[in-house]
């Protein structure tokens, strides 16, 4: 105890010396520990950016030309342009698979599957009908008040009314050929068949607006092969209205527009279904329009062995009082790859494809695949904005794994399109968009496009790696000074004090208490200086972590949005897990310095013992 | 039988190029109440002789005896604890404590109260001749003769009866230099000491009860006047 009192008095006794080194030390330490506080904070971020964020891909494929052309509108009375994209060949995703692509989700091109059950519910009827007069597709049957050629609106009577939902007065009603520059002339007394869809017209006069009928397809197939080729029938017909004459249903015709009636009617109670090998490759779980509120994500391992489990919209889960847990039967009928359920699909469940619901035998399309799937998530639409980009979640969309469906779509297809964006996606790593894109380009292809998505990751990265950085000059920094600093410290007051130890030698102190005398000093004036680092880097952590972390804050953590379940939860942990500096950090990283400290003076303090006493003291000089 | 027999005692160790014999075949013996003066060349080994006997290290081979212990058995930490003091030409006190807090230092080491070792401590600074005014002065606020007062002080404080001394006048004017040297006189005369000095110092040697001549580690006993010379 006196070796101590005598040794911590004679530092006490160099008090600029010993306070300079406690200060410097302090620095050092508080450097040390900031650095330390940083890249452990930055790696944190690092990780959890990693977790949370996804870099996507989607693909198109470029049209090779535009096909133009004029079609008349009769509401007009003028030719209007028309365009479309026409495609050499289509071509496969497998055109995406190259050297040097390192997919974590390969390129997917996805249908939609249509599943078609009698007992859900799609849409909420009331919520309809307070909000149009009509409902889905209109197929009646008529007789024109008088003879005419509907180039004009002319009067026509509805004498059945064989598919959809009228609620208010269908008696007499406006009814024009919209596309036919030439109609065919209507006899008054004979029944038509048509299929209708409705358009407003505001009389340029009166400034009244009237609602006309227009007749709007034709009994057709719209069936296409694998490749995308149309399947020919015998059937299809460019009639926008035929004549119903007795036992014309019996003809083949006719049984095509009972059987149309039949589509239709399932068509607009109809689950679309998209089967995908992972939520992340769909936009709208991507970009935020969708989260996953209740329940969890179908796992990697359902996706991969193709388990019979699926996400549903809360819309439709509320509807039909689905909950997870409980299992949705969908028998799928059949695959559209030309669009995605959200363009023929409203959220309110309300829509149909942009196809016929007839296949090249005139028949409804049979169940190609049915299964009885667990509901394991339940998602929330975040963005009810109906757009055509086809990015959304459809009304009533149900996720599957692709692999769950276990028979082929090939002869179920009604309509086919070469890789559009919104099905067509794959997955690579946060941060490889130019490697790949580089990667990429020396393929050739030119055809392609490949837009990415990474919710500003490329971005985030670089402001994270320029943190990451500087933690890093500061724990370079903070350690060589503070190595510096002991290094010194230990040659100041343990090398420079050999004479001091010789003394204490001599006076018949061991060795044991010459370490002790001297080692005492050393620790408990180191044990200040880490001490007042470690307090200080603590205090100015949380600010130098806003100064240096937080002017990203906004783009680090805006992942309000991902397919991840509570994700609003997430957010707030990490605010909340980021706001205190761990102390933890500031103990060890004084600790270490301690250690460190101790480890030098033991070593100055043996090479002191070393020296022979005597000899050290007879020294002539002093 | 002297309070310490060095009997046949050797010391080489390894220099860069070859084994040097420091010591050789040295016998001797030192009494209670005695002033001995060890005189010789830079080299001869009289230091090293003084770190042994000081118990700073051990023979190669042969023995030393103190009061009829052998010194390889000894605590040596203990031995110059409480038995054996050293003072040095150069005083080597502690620079950064004071001349009463250099005094009291062993005494703590033995575990005194510091009252108590610093009631002793004044007394025998006082009996060096130095007044109170130095009890608060460090090193280098003393004199050259000062800090050798205290250093004595300092080797009495032990309550030892062996003084080792190392050229204890080196660095004073005459002065002060006679002062020392009978300070260690009255050690050894009046308080019962054995004290050793290795001095070139020939007036110093001159005081001694007894001189030994160190020459190329070997020792021997030169007459002092009115005595034969013999071998020791």
């Amino acid at each position: 105890m006196s070796q101590t009192r005598n040794s911590i008095r004679q530092m006490l006794r160099m008090p600029v010396r010993t306070a300079l080194f406690v200060l410097l030390l302090a620095v050092a330490v508080c450097l040390l520990a900031l650095g330390v506080h940083l890249q452990l904070e930055s790696q944190e971020q690092m990780r959890l950016i990693e977790e949370s964020f996804t870099t996507i891909g989607t693909v198109r494929q470029l049209p090779n030309s535009m096909r133009t052309g004029f079609q008349w509108s009769a509401l007009e009375n003028e030719y209007q342009f028309t365009s479309g994209p026409v495609y050499d060949a289509k071509l496969p995703p497998t055109v995406l698979d190259f050297d040097d692509a390192n997919y974590i989700e390969q390129p997917e091109q996805r249908p939609y599957y249509g599943a078609y059950h009698p007992d859900y519910v799609i849409s909420d009827r009331e919520y309809e009908r307070s909000v149009s007069n009509e409902r889905g597709h209109l197929i009646v049957e008529f007789t024109p008040l008088e003879d005419c050629v509907p180039s004009q609106p002319v009067k026509i009577k509805v004498k059945r009314l064989l598919l959809g939902t009228i609620y208010g007065d269908l008696t007499e009603i406006w009814f024009m050929a919209e596309y036919l520059e030439n109609p065919p002339e209507m006899k008054a007394g004979k029944t038509y068949v048509s299929l209708l869809t409705t358009r407003g017209m505001t009389d340029k006069e009166t400034g009244e607006r009237t609602t006309v009928y227009l007749p709007g397809g034709f009994v057709e197939s719209t069936q296409v092969d694998k490749n995308g080729k149309k399947i020919a029938d015998n059937f299809s017909s460019e009639n926008l209205w035929e004549e119903v004459t007795e036992g014309y249903y019996d003809s083949l015709q006719g049984r095509c527009w009972l059987n149309l009636i039949e589509g239709y009617e399932k068509f607009e109670n109809t689950i679309p279904v998209t089967p995908t090998n992972s939520t992340k490759l769909l936009m709208a779980f991507h970009n935020g329009g969708a989260t996953i509120g209740s329940g969890r994500d179908i796992s990697e391992e359902e996706y991969r062995l193709g388990e019979r489990v699926c996400l549903i919209p809360r819309y439709f889960a509320k509807n039909n009082s689905l909950n997870v847990g409980d299992t949705l039967e969908l028998p799928l009928y059949f695959a559209n790859y030309g669009n995605s359920p959200s363009q023929n699909y409203q959220p309110n469940g309300w829509g149909t494809p942009y196809a016929s619901p007839l296949n090249a035998q005139g028949q409804v399309y049979p169940v190609f695949d049915d299964g009885s799937y667990t509901i394991v998530g339940i998602y929330d639409l975040n963005n009810f904005a109906y757009e055509v980009s086809g990015f959304d979640m459809g009304g009533n969309e149900v996720v599957i794994p692709a692999a769950s469906v276990k028979n082929s779509d090939e002869n179920n297809i009604l309509r086919y399109a070469p890789m559009q964006a919104f099905n067509t996606s794959f997955q690579i790593p946060n941060g490889s968009i130019a490697s790949y894109t580089e990667a990429w380009s020396k393929q050739g292809i030119s055809n392609v496009e490949i837009q990415f998505y990474d919710r500003g990751y490329t971005q985030i990265k670089s402001g994270l790696d320029a943190m990451k950085n500087v933690s890093l000059v500061l724990v370079l920094s903070g350690a060589a000074a503070t190595l510096l600093i002991l290094t010194f410290f230990t040659y100041l007051f343990i090398t420079t004090q050999k004479k001091r130890t010789a003394i204490e030698r001599s006076l018949g102190m061991s060795k044991k208490s010459c370490l002790r005398s001297l080692l005492s000093g050393v620790i408990l004036i180191t044990l200040i200086g880490c001490l007042m680092g470690g307090v200080l880097g603590y205090a100015t952590g949380g600010r130098v972590r806003e100064l240096v972390i937080d002017a990203g804050q906004d783009q680090l953590f805006d992942t309000t949005f991902s397919s991840w379940v509570n994700n609003a939860d997430v957010q707030l942990v990490l605010d909340t897990d980021m706001s205190n500096p761990d102390p933890l950090i500031f103990v060890l990283v004084a600790l270490s310095t301690m250690l460190i400290a101790v480890l030098l003076a033991l070593a100055g303090i043996r090479g002191n013992l070393r020296s022979e006493p005597l000899t050290l003291l007879s020294s002539r000089s002093q | 039988m002297g309070l310490i027999e060095v009997k046949d005692v050797s010391y080489s160790y390894q220099g860069k190029y070859q084994t040097i014999e420091a010591v050789k075949n040295v016998t001797c013996s030192f009494d209670e109440g005695a002033f001995y003066a060890i005189v010789g060349h830079s080299g001869s080994g009289k230091t090293t002789l003084l770190s042994l006997l000081a118990g700073l290290d051990l023979p190669t081979s042969g023995e030393i005896y103190v009061d009829g212990s052998a010194m390889s058995a000894l605590n040596r930490d203990r031995y110059r604890l409480k038995t054996a003091s050293v003072v040095y030409q150069s005083f080597n006190l502690f620079p950064l404590l004071t001349a009463l807090e250099n005094v009291t230092y062993p005494m703590q080491l033995q575990g005194r109260s510091k009252a108590e070792a610093e009631a002793v401590a004044k007394q025998l600074i006082a009996e060096v001749g130095l007044g109170e005014k130095i009890w608060r002065r460090r090193p280098l606020m003393m004199s050259g003769g000062e800090q050798q007062r205290v250093a004595i002080a300092r080797a009495r404080a032990a309550g030892g009866k062996i003084m080792l001394a190392d050229e204890p006048t080196g660095n004073l004017d005459a002065k002060n230099g006679n002062m020392i040297t009978n300070q260690l006189k009255l050690l050894a005369h009046e308080r019962g000491y054995a004290v050793i000095v290795v001095t070139h110092n020939e007036e110093l040697a001159k005081q001694a009860d007894a001189v030994y001549m160190m020459q190329d580690g070997q020792l021997t006993t030169l007459a002092k006047e009115g005595q034969h010379e013999s071998d020791a």
